[in-house]
């Protein structure tokens, strides 16, 4: 069980987080958000794929003291989710340079050693930074309507599947 | 105009004052010399109106 | 009027032809006296001139003839009586002769024929005319009537029956002259059956003069409403005419309106779709977010899971867990803390190690099952991934399209928006439309009725027109009728006024005139007047009071000498006045002076009167005959003495009361 708390955002990855989410709209309908993913903790599922497979790390931001939790309620309920992409990570990352089998131990037989998880652990929350920075990007760059942020959404998928030669 | 047996109709004085002059002279004259009855008075003195009447209608 | 001679023949005590007594004309001594010893003959002076004028008198016809004559006619002869009066009256002499004639038809009879009068005037020429025998009396009436005849031929022993004799009211107006006024007023009298007035008044008729003023009426109140008519009938084209054009108006309007309905319905319709697809796109942007949102970690997942059953393929993992043996069985190991080998695996720790490692090598925990499972969600992630990209494709497209769909609606929104007009209420110009159509036949209807009628009343007032026309030739006659009645009228009016005032002041006049005489005649305080029947009344003076009085002879006598004075005074003063019409309106009532033929006047009355009497009478009268005896010449000769033109005596010849002459004196 390696997801089971909050988890807080901070700086501007907490605006990032919160611009995206529909949660944001739901509660205030003049939000400017995008909105575009249900909820925060589906955000949070899907940045570390985004920030690994464009390479890109984020730190925390102390920029602002903009602060964005996610609920552990919300957490362990997608904690499959979260754990797979964990794993995923883990297996697909290159930046260490770990041989397969490091990257089969890092991703499967970690858990239990609570260095190696904080470790493995800052490693994700980068690229889940970095993946929220990418999409933050695609949703603010020449986009300003609720209109154009759900036609980017298409856009982005578009794009990826470009990017990643994702066959029909 | 109305028709009433009591009708003012406008008299020419002229007419009347022949009027009144001849039937006067004629009655004075007969009643002197007696020539004519009494209905043929009547009848003169008819004539004698309705003469001047007509005279002057048109 | 003026008595020139009378002669007589036979005439009672006058036997044979008597010389015609001329009588004086002079003005000055107008006086003739006849004088005579009584029962010579004086009376029948008087009498003659009765007789021969009126016929009347009090003896009997067979006394008319002288006695010796009568005694002496042979059997079968004839004897004639006249008396032949000439007089002038109003200007002409009239000759007037009685003639009765008498035969002996028996020993003892003589019958008498009925007398025949004759009367002649002179015309201008010289020419006699013969008065025809139908008018002699009333030419007599009229020289001098009847009844007046008692005062002018004054017969002194009868006196007290003059007053009580009838009417003389006719009698002095014909003396007057007003009886050709009257008889003239009685011609024109409307009140008269007989009159002219009367006669004319009674062909007019009436009855069509009403038909015609009722005709008149009809024909204003017809041309009047056939006036109404046509004003309706315009009002009603007019009306009609704002009908019609009420009518377009309303039929554009309800066409405009189809449209305006038309758009109405199209309005509705899109907002409805409009509202449909702005939920179409609700649900879409929902889909959107919730498809993405579930899509999203498969499909980004993509690239590295690829990258990640790389991974696992490469590597090679080391150690196969034992084969068959199960996580519980080392747990149980663990728990009992002894190995299979019989080691102890609370001490060895290594051991335990050891264990553990096998154990972390068995499945589930078997990293190669692991590996083969986490391969398996890969591969199976990657082929659910596959409709990922699809499904966004799909919404972004239901998107899109919607979105433009919903454009288009907007636009043909806006469009339509712009051709409606706005609150219309198409029913009630349908209503208005519906009305306005019955008003129209209506109205029509009513433009129909007018015109009939309108013709009708043409048709009418034609009709009338032409019956007007046919009474008008009666109402025309009937027009001249009342103008003739009108004047007839005026003419009556005006003699009856002249008339009446011509009476009145004949009354006044002649009471003035006899009460002058009267006192002049009469020694006392006495009075007299006259009324409504020309009847002098004596009154008394008695302390303001007028009374009658009881009247003696003497009285009477005075009294009646007065009234004739009057008379014949009133009648020369008007004689006086002129004759023929003059220019003012007052009637010209002829008269003409009377003689006095008095008989014995003097025989009822004293010394004084007698005086007086004689003294005025010469006065008043133009012409005075006297009668008198003998006895009374003395008192009067000297009261009339320059008077006396001429006189007679009548003598007894033979002292016979049957033959009498008369001789003039000189």
């Amino acid at each position: 069980m390696i997801f089971n708390n909050d988890y807080e955002l901070k700086g501007k990855h907490a605006s990032y987080i919160r611009f995206l989410s529909a949660t944001t709209n739901r509660l205030d309908k003049t939000a400017k958000a995008a909105g575009i993913i249900n909820t925060a903790v589906d955000i949070y599922v899907i940045t570390p794929l985004i920030g690994l497979v464009y390479n890109k790390k984020a730190v925390e931001d102390n920029a602002s003291n903009d602060t964005y939790s996610i609920l552990a309620s919300q957490i362990i309920t997608h904690q499959a989710n979260l754990e797979f992409v964990y794993r995923l990570v883990m297996l697909a990352d290159n930046s260490t340079g770990l041989s397969s089998d490091d990257k089969i131990d890092r991703a499967f037989r970690q858990d239990e050693q609570p260095e190696k998880l904080a470790e493995n652990l800052e490693l994700f929350h980068k690229y889940m930074r970095g993946g929220l920075e990418w999409l933050y990007e695609q949703f603010t760059n020449g986009v300003t309507t609720k209109e154009d942020y759900l036609e980017k959404v298409h856009e982005v998928v578009s794009l990826y599947k470009e990017d990643f030669g994702i066959d029909d | 105009m109305e028709f009433n047996s009591d009708i003012k109709l406008e008299l020419d004085q002229n007419i009347l004052k022949r009027l009144k002059t001849r039937i006067y002279l004629m009655e004075r004259e007969n009643h002197k010399t007696k020539k004519y009855k009494d209905n043929e008075m009547l009848d003169k003195i008819r004539k004698v109106i309705e003469a001047e009447v007509d005279k002057n209608d048109n | 009027m003026i008595i020139k001679s009378i002669a007589l023949c036979n005439f009672r005590q006058y036997k044979g032809v008597q010389p015609p007594i001329l009588f004086s004309t002079d003005n000055e001594k107008n006086v003739t006296v006849i004088l005579g010893v009584n029962t010579s003959g004086k009376t029948t002076l008087i009498q003659a001139f009765k007789w021969c004028l009126y016929e009347n008198v009090n003896f009997k016809t067979r006394d008319v003839l002288n006695i010796e004559v009568a005694k002496s006619m042979g059997l079968y002869t004839t004897y004639e009586v006249y008396v032949e009066i000439v007089l002038i009256h109003e200007d002409k002499e009239f000759t007037i002769r009685r003639t009765m004639k008498f035969t002996k038809s028996d020993a003892d009879k003589i019958k008498s024929e009925k007398s025949l009068l004759k009367i002649q005037y002179k015309e201008d020429n010289g020419e006699q005319q013969a008065v025809p025998f139908y008018e002699c009396d009333n030419t007599i009436n009229k020289i001098l009537p009847a009844a007046l005849s008692d005062y002018f031929f004054f017969d002194g022993e009868r006196i007290a029956e003059i007053n009580n004799r009838g009417d003389v009211v006719a009698a002095v107006r014909g003396l007057m002259g007003l009886d050709v006024v009257s008889e003239a007023k009685d011609r024109l009298d409307p009140t008269k059956a007989s009159s002219v007035t009367a006669k004319f008044s009674k062909e007019l008729d009436v009855g069509n003069d009403q038909k015609n003023s009722t005709l008149k009426n009809d024909l204003t109140n017809a041309q009047t409403m056939f006036g109404t008519l046509n004003t309706r009938k315009n009002e009603a084209k007019n009306e009609i005419e704002y009908c019609e054009r009420r009518k377009e108006e309303l039929s554009s309007q309800i066409l405009a309106n189809k449209d305006e309905k038309h758009n109405q319905e199209k309005k509705l319709s899109l907002e409805k779709d409009i509202t449909q697809i702005t939920k179409n796109i609700e649900n879409t942007e929902s889909r959107i977010v919730r498809d993405f949102t579930a899509g999203a970690m498969k499909f980004f997942a993509i690239p590295l899971m690829h990258r990640a059953m790389r991974a696992i393929d490469e590597a090679k993992y080391s150690g196969e867990g034992i084969p068959d043996m199960r996580i519980g069985a080392i747990d149980f190991l663990l728990a009992r803390q002894k190995c299979i080998c019989g080691c102890d695996l609370k001490k060895n720790e290594g051991a335990r190690d050891n264990i553990l490692f096998e154990q972390s090598l068995l499945p589930p925990k078997h990293l190669g099952t692991i590996l083969h499972t986490t391969k398996d969600t890969y591969k199976r992630y990657l082929k659910e991934s596959q409709n990922v990209y699809n499904t966004v494709l799909e919404n972004h497209t239901d998107y899109r399209n919607n979105r433009n769909y919903l454009g288009e609606k907007t636009d043909e929104l806006k469009n339509v928006s712009v051709k409606i007009q706005g609150n219309i209420d198409v029913a009630k110009i349908e209503k208005d439309y519906q009305k306005n159509e019955k008003t129209l036949k209506d109205k029509r209807d009513l433009l129909l009725k007018i015109s009939s009628d309108s013709g009708a009343a043409e048709k009418e007032i034609s009709e009338i027109e032409r019956n007007i026309e046919r009474l008008t030739i009666v109402s025309d006659k009937n027009e001249r009728l009342r103008k003739c009645i009108t004047y007839a009228k005026a003419v009556y009016e005006w003699l009856k006024v002249g008339y009446d005032k011509q009476e009145k002041e004949v009354k006044e006049r002649l009471l003035e005139s006899v009460n002058n005489i009267f006192e002049k005649m009469y020694h006392g305080k006495r009075h007299v007047t006259i009324n409504d029947r020309y009847q002098i009344v004596l009154m008394t003076l008695l302390d303001n009071d007028e009374v009658k009085t009881d009247e003696s002879k003497g009285l009477e006598a005075v009294k009646n000498f007065s009234f004739i004075s009057g008379l014949v005074d009133l009648a020369r003063q008007k004689a006086h006045k002129g004759n023929g019409v003059t220019e003012d309106e007052d009637i010209p009532v002829n008269t003409e002076p009377y003689p006095l033929v008095m008989d014995a006047p003097f025989s009822n009355t004293d010394e004084i009167h007698i005086k007086n009497i004689s003294k005025i009478i010469p006065e008043i009268a133009e012409q005075v005959i006297l009668m008198i005896m003998q006895k009374d010449w003395e008192f009067v000769r000297s009261a009339l003495e320059d008077k006396i033109g001429c006189s007679y005596t009548i003598e007894k010849i033979n002292n016979s009361d049957t033959n009498s002459a008369i001789r003039r004196n000189v």
